[in-house]
């Protein structure tokens, strides 16, 4: 079989897999072990896919990913997010939208302890909806707001995302971490005028909130405190050089784990819980991850990454427009694939295409991160907003899906303001050695 | 953690017990991880407090590798068991319920015929490393008995899609 042939009947079989409803990451472990076998031999495939399996369960930079994922179960089930919102709330409730904006503000803060969108978006779903529900906002507002703020989760470090690009691009994890700060906050601020303009507009949307006295606002903060301290500790640790990201990652497990003992939060059936829900998120991710690895290994026999590099990097298009061809390939398959299974099936096929454009790796990971984020709140594979609506079962998937449109639409403006300005993600990396 | 779910009383068929040992079997693995995940926090927390005060933890980076690979290796037939892994189900509804069942089971197949692979392949691994006495890089620890855990793990995963066949559109255990 020539490589042609190979990648065609490995990419067929793969969607037709995919479509079956086959786990992502087996499925990619299962074409890759066939195709390998079909272009190389089975023996060499056998043998290939059981060491990667096993390499990549013991790799130390991934185990970064259970450790954050830890804690970010920690502060979800410890009420850490209950005190971001509070804060949030008490600053912004009185605005057009308020309690809407203190959702994206707390989104943002619990995305400094937490990695994943979705849990970000079910952790402040659980404190947020019912406020804004008790304040008579418009629910389509409500959930919309809470699925893409979710989002907000995967730029700010630490994020899951950012790790396994840093190990598939052999790029530093600390410096895709602090190149998500500042497009992080530009969109938590671009939400917080879609909020606003969508309030001022239509007033019913989002009435605001009572004001509060300037002493109840600074006494508010102190609900801010641990997420500033484990954020401190945790990325201040990183980027002073004190310590690694998987040494991070566990300091900041180890920190959450004594702060919700302090706080008196934590019992053993909520620390069960969480580890629980640990093992299986970092096993699902792993086990993409893994799948990922074999797949690749594929690939690179059928040479379709270089091959596809080739002929984008020979299009008559200039280098913007081929990064805007991707991004939107990401926007569409993202409407049917996972979001972090996409990243990380497509990561190895563009990577020698951006590297051969000349532009920035660590750039290009967070306009990753940044469609990732359009793909977790597309139809019909939006998984924050399945989330979303697993905690407000009278609200529609419909709905939801429409209040987060005006999101999508920010997070396009944003994508397009990367193109443009790529120091807003290359400027803060640019400082650290 | 959730225990398993308790049967009803009564007469115990072959096939129940079977089910109640994979059961326990799934949770211990499952319990395994969760410790392993806590030995990773510990070990790598101990060794930069130790940092500060000019101390070092020998072998914390070998202690660290065997427990993540431990921490996924027996969280696999627990995620599993309780259908935890990320699948797009999208296509596969707009299928009709024969439809549904068809594909099912030939995915449920194909997924053993992996996992079969792979149990198998770690054997064959594990015993390389043992015949070649591979032993981590700081603390010399025998290494080989990882790939075998891997091994259990990945035929578990088998007896349970197995389980899944013939229960479908449930899980085996309630997360």
């Amino acid at each position: 079989m020539s490589p042609n042939e190979g990648a065609l009947f490995g990419f067929a079989l793969l969607l037709l897999l995919l479509a079956g409803s086959m786990p992502v990451g087996y499925v990619m472990a299962a074409v890759g072990l066939v195709g390998f076998a079909v272009m190389v031999s089975p023996a060499a495939a056998f043998s290939m896919a059981t060491i990667d399996l096993y390499t990549t369960f013991s790799d130390y930079n991934l185990t970064t990913i259970p450790l954050f994922v830890l804690m970010g179960q920690i502060a979800f089930h410890t009420g850490i997010s209950r005190g971001l919102f509070h804060a949030a709330y008490h600053w912004m409730g009185r605005l057009p939208g308020g309690l809407a904006m203190s959702t994206i503000g707390a989104c943002t803060a619990f995305g400094a302890i937490c990695g994943s969108g979705p849990a970000t978006s079910a952790t402040i779903a659980s404190v947020a909806l019912p406020e804004m529900r008790r304040y008579r906002y418009d629910m389509q507002l409500a959930t919309g707001c809470v699925a893409a703020g979710g989002g907000i989760g995967m730029l700010i470090p630490p994020s899951i995302v950012f790790i396994v690009y840093a190990i598939l691009t052999e790029q530093s994890i600390g410096k895709l971490f602090i190149a998500g700060v500042a497009p992080g906050l530009m969109i938590a601020l671009l939400f917080w005028a879609v909020i606003y303009f969508e309030c001022k507009r239509h007033p019913h949307l989002g009435p605001p909130g009572p004001v509060f006295s300037w002493r109840e606002r600074f006494a508010s903060l102190k609900g801010v405190w641990e997420t500033l301290t484990l954020f401190v500790l945790v990325m201040g640790g990183m980027f002073a050089g004190f310590f690694t990201a998987t040494e991070g990652a566990a300091v900041g497990a180890a920190g959450t784990l004594v702060i919700a003992l302090l706080k008196r939060e934590l019992t053993w059936r909520k620390f069960t819980q969480c580890l629980n829900e640990s093992i299986r998120t970092a096993c699902m991710v792993m086990v993409i991850v893994a799948g990922a690895i074999i797949f690749g290994k594929f690939l690179a026999v059928t040479q379709v990454p270089s091959t596809l590099a080739a002929w984008l990097s020979g299009l008559p298009l200039p280098g913007w427009g081929i990064i805007g061809l991707i991004m939107l390939f990401y926007l569409v398959g993202g409407c049917f694939l996972d979001a972090l299974a996409l990243d990380i099936l497509t990561i190895p096929i563009f990577y020698p295409l951006i590297l051969a454009l000349g532009y920035d790796i660590i750039w290009f990971g967070v306009m990753i991160v940044v469609v990732t984020m359009m793909g977790v709140i597309t139809p019909p594979v939006g998984v924050c907003v399945y989330v979303v609506a697993g905690m407000s079962r009278d609200v529609p998937i419909e709905k939801i899906f429409r209040g987060s449109m005006p999101f999508l639409g920010a997070l396009v403006l944003a994508a397009i303001l990367l193109i443009l300005f790529p120091q807003i993600a290359t400027f803060l990396p640019g400082l650290i050695k | 953690m959730s225990s398993p779910p308790v049967p009803p009383s009564g007469p115990q068929s072959p096939w129940r017990l079977y089910d109640q040992a994979l059961r326990a079997l799934v949770m211990a693995l499952a319990y395994v991880a969760c410790a392993s995940l806590m030995v990773m926090v510990l070990v790598t927390s101990a060794e930069v407090v130790l940092r500060l005060f000019r101390l070092s933890l020998t072998g914390a980076y070998d202690i660290v590798k065997i427990a993540a690979a431990i921490t996924i290796a027996a969280a696999l037939p627990y995620t599993t068991a309780i259908k935890g892994h990320v699948a797009i189900e999208y296509f596969f509804h707009k299928l009709g319920r024969r439809g549904r069942i068809v594909v099912d089971a030939l995915m449920r197949l194909a997924g053993m015929a992996l996992f079969s692979l792979l149990a198998w392949g770690c054997v064959d691994y594990g015993h390389s490393l043992r015949t070649r006495g591979e032993v981590s890089m700081t603390l010399q620890l025998p290494i080989f008995w990882v790939p075998y855990v891997l091994a259990v793990s990945c035929g578990l995963v088998v007896l349970i899609k197995a389980y899944h066949l013939a229960h479908p559109g449930k899980p085996m255990i309630k997360p």
